[in-house]
């Protein structure tokens, strides 16, 4: 026979397994975000930790290198101011005494072929670096032939004279020190 | 019951508690991922700078070392009065060597511009190209402080006329 159990109590009767499993479960949820808060607050702490002594040590170091970069600005003026001159004219001596007469004089011992006569040259060393010369050439072609040559070092033809097979120029170019 | 019910209450204000935190810890966590972009800001000034001074100080160096070489460079480059007669001895050895001859040489002193005096030498030659052009090798190739400042060539009958002005640079 079955038997029969009534409930007499003013409410209903809680099942304590499911009650605790509840309990259990709200309480495992409530350390975990405490505990995953806990993590990120305390690892971001010791981030701005970190990052506040580095961003101080680097202001120490800006400070520092502030300071160091007036001071040789100041001297580096100052010795603008007494050893420019010095120093230009220098740099103008030793420009001038790397002017080369020799590779000029090379430099049309090429380019004059055979046929032609250089009468006269005249050379300053400048940086400019302006030649002119007077050259004769047995034919018009090989005249021609010199002034292609030349072409690529701002040649001037001042004047062409042709005489009984001769033809006479006045030139003058200029061979810069690089192109030496 | 009731004290039950309570209990679950209080439990689930802490989670929602809880849960309010831990999501304001991610936030918190991104807010100062954003404020990290202005700290890479100062280190990349920082570094922009650290290169400006780097430049700076090599200049600076440059700048300290000039007296050096500039004293350096008049000492070892800008002929003394001794230097002189030593240039002007080589020069007539030049001439000599060369089989040239120069009928007059004249030097023409210049005034003086920090204790460094201009000296224009200027002397016409006659003789074979090949003897001009090596005379003029021989005295480029010096490296002492004096240059020619212009030739002027002209060709004769197998011979070359050349009128040449070389500049010294005497200290005094």
């Amino acid at each position: 026979m079955r038997k029969i159990n009534y409930n007499l109590a003013g409410t209903r009767k809680i099942d304590g397994r499911a009650f605790a499993m509840t309990v259990a479960i709200l309480l495992l949820a409530i350390v975990l975000f405490n505990g995953i808060t806990i993590l990120n607050l305390a690892r971001q702490q010791r981030q701005n930790r970190i990052e506040k002594n580095e961003i101080r040590f680097v202001a120490v170091k800006l400070e520092e290198l502030q300071q160091k970069t007036l001071q040789q600005q100041k001297e580096i003026d100052v010795w603008k101011k007494t050893l420019e001159q010095k120093l230009a004219f220098a740099n103008l001596l030793i420009g001038r005494k790397s002017f080369s007469f020799i590779s000029r004089l090379n430099f049309l011992e090429k380019v004059c072929s055979v046929g032609m006569r250089v009468h006269q040259l005249s050379i300053t060393n400048e940086p400019a670096g302006w030649m002119q010369m007077t050259v004769s050439a047995l034919t018009q072609n090989k005249l021609l032939g010199l002034y292609k040559k030349l072409l690529p070092y701002d040649l001037v033809i001042a004047n062409e004279n042709q005489s009984a097979e001769n033809y006479q120029a006045n030139l003058s170019f200029r061979i810069k020190d690089e192109t030496k | 019951m009731r004290r039950n019910k309570l209990a679950v209450t209080v439990l689930l204000v802490l989670l929602f508690l809880s849960a309010a935190g831990c999501l304001f810890s991610f936030v918190y966590i991104q807010f100062k991922d954003l404020s990290r972009q202005k700290r890479l800001k100062i280190f990349s000034d920082f570094e922009r700078r650290g290169k400006a001074a780097q430049t700076l100080e090599n200049e600076y160096r440059d700048w300290q070392k000039l007296p050096e070489v500039l004293q350096k460079f008049r000492q070892e480059k800008i002929l003394s009065m001794d230097g002189f007669a030593v240039f002007r001895r080589y020069l007539d050895s030049r001439l000599a060597a060369n089989g040239l001859q120069s009928a007059r040489i004249d030097l023409a002193f210049g005034s003086s511009g920090d204790s460094i005096r201009k000296v224009s030498v200027n002397f016409s030659l006659e003789g074979s190209y090949r003897s001009v052009k090596k005379f003029i090798f021989d005295m480029e190739a010096k490296s002492k402080m004096y240059f020619f400042e212009s030739l002027g060539l002209s060709a004769g009958a197998g011979t070359v006329k050349g009128a040449f002005t070389l500049v010294v640079y005497l200290g005094e």
